[in-house]
């Protein structure tokens, strides 16, 4: 891999520098990748599908996909982390309804932080942080909502047919704990 | 689909658990700027919610068979899925051609094997985004050795008539695509509505409706697409009332060797 890449958050330039490198193969570039993302990579893979087994198998096809993808993505658009969890996240869900019957797991979504972090995962702690600080802005029931979608791949309709109530009520509550989301981080983002 | 239908469809999107055929959707985020806007916003949000998870520790082994895993796949030429690799997409169209020939799909090919020019002739004419197609094919942009290929052939469901093959076009630098030739169906069955599912329930992206066929009950349709089309390996044809006509599933085929162009 060419150049330096910063041990704090990644600038767009070397998001781009990283992909290129993982584009070709570059091993350095694929254990830089791997030390910033691959812990809440198996994260996702552990919480949304219940063993350590599937979740190493999503993590070693999440970053396949990516190597795959990589001349996709675009740092201009979103960052690096948001593009990879979002790999994650499609296909955990793709693999959690293919999977009918297996039990789903309980799911963790406030825990302790551990200890001495490495310097390579301090930034996604920091997304960790904010990833709380804007759930935390949401009511118990909003977070049981993102939680029953995003987290365990509901779709609005099951959860209206599972709840009784309209379809349009919940996916109006899906957008406006979505937006609380969102508005919640830009308050926390530097003008 | 307008703005009220669009912005009602964005939350599910976003959170990755939309139901049913997302290109009408894509279709409008590629011109409507303030659709594009809110599901920018919406994706954005649920991209955060991954990190709110309580951390993992993975096995600290995991990280060398990751790495193993991506290295051997770049450097190797043939893909860990077997999918096709296609090292010149520009020869794509020729080169599905050849390994359909080679499957012994007779019913579509023994007809047109002689056709293949004029098929693509006719699906010019039929279909102006395969024009685009041939474009992006032709250009030097679309030269890419990570392209893969996913090829199938379409049988009739019970007694129908009918069969065709369809190819999918998966690349990490253009639009994916996807062309579907059929055959031997019924004028009064028509529209036809071919689709495309995917592994996940519910998953499933409308190529196009053929209203005209040819005198040999056949159309070539072919689609350039925004949305990824990994893991769309089930295609079905299905008549005006909704009967399934077609059906067929791509998947791993032996390689195609690249005609010069």
């Amino acid at each position: 891999m060419q150049g330096h890449v910063n041990e704090g958050p990644l600038l767009p330039r070397e998001e781009r520098q990283l992909m290129e490198g993982l584009l070709a193969g570059d091993d350095a570039a694929i254990r830089a990748l791997y030390a910033r993302f691959g812990r809440p990579v198996y994260t996702m893979g552990l919480r949304l599908l219940g063993s350590r087994e599937a979740a190493e198998e999503l993590t070693q096809d999440v970053f396949l996909t990516a190597w795959r993808k990589a001349a996709r993505f675009d740092p201009l658009r979103g960052r690096l982390s948001t593009w990879l969890m979002t790999i994650a996240h499609n296909l955990a869900v793709d693999r959690l309804r293919r999977d009918t019957g297996v039990s789903r797991p309980h799911l963790v979504l406030v825990d302790e932080v551990p200890d001495a972090p490495g310097i390579d995962e301090e930034a996604v702690l920091m997304e960790r942080d904010e990833a709380l600080r804007a759930l935390a802005s949401l009511s118990d029931a909003e977070k049981r909502l993102i939680a029953r979608t995003y987290f365990r791949g509901m779709t609005a309709r099951e959860i209206a047919e599972a709840d009784g109530i309209p379809l349009g009520t919940v996916k109006t509550r899906l957008r406006s704990a979505l937006i609380k989301v969102r508005r919640a981080n830009e308050e926390k983002e530097p003008s | 689909m307008n703005c009220a239908g669009v912005r009602e469809l964005l939350p599910e999107h976003a959170l990755g658990v939309g139901n049913g055929d997302a290109s009408e959707l894509e279709q409008h985020l590629s011109w409507c700027a303030a659709c594009r806007r809110e599901a920018r916003e919406l994706e954005r949000a649920a991209g955060m919610l991954a990190f709110a998870l309580a951390p993992a520790d993975p096995a600290a082994e995991l990280q060398d068979r990751v790495v193993g895993a991506v290295g051997a796949a770049a450097t190797s030429p043939r893909r860990p899925t077997g999918l096709i690799r296609v090292r010149r997409a520009g020869v794509i169209l020729l080169a599905a051609a050849v390994a359909l020939a080679g499957l012994g799909t007779g019913a579509v090919l023994a007809h047109r094997s002689g056709r293949t020019a004029q098929i693509v002739s006719q699906a010019q004419q039929q279909n102006e985004e395969l024009a685009r197609f041939r474009q992006l094919i032709q250009s030097a942009a679309y030269v890419d050795p990570a392209t893969e290929a996913a090829l199938g052939t379409l049988d009739p469901v019970h007694d129908g008539t009918g069969s065709g093959s369809a190819l999918t076009i998966v690349s990490p630098t253009v639009d994916d695509q996807v062309i579907v030739i059929v055959t031997g169906l019924r004028p009064k069955g028509a529209p036809f509505t071919v689709t495309l599912l995917a592994a996940r329930p519910g998953r499933s992206l409308t190529v196009a409706r053929i209203r005209h066929l040819d005198s040999g009950g056949g159309a070539t349709v072919a689609r350039v697409v925004s949305q990824d089309l990994t893991g769309f390996g089930r295609v079905v044809v299905r008549d005006a009332r909704g009967r399934l006509v077609l059906t067929g599933t791509l998947g791993a085929e032996a390689p195609v060797s690249s005609p010069s162009p």
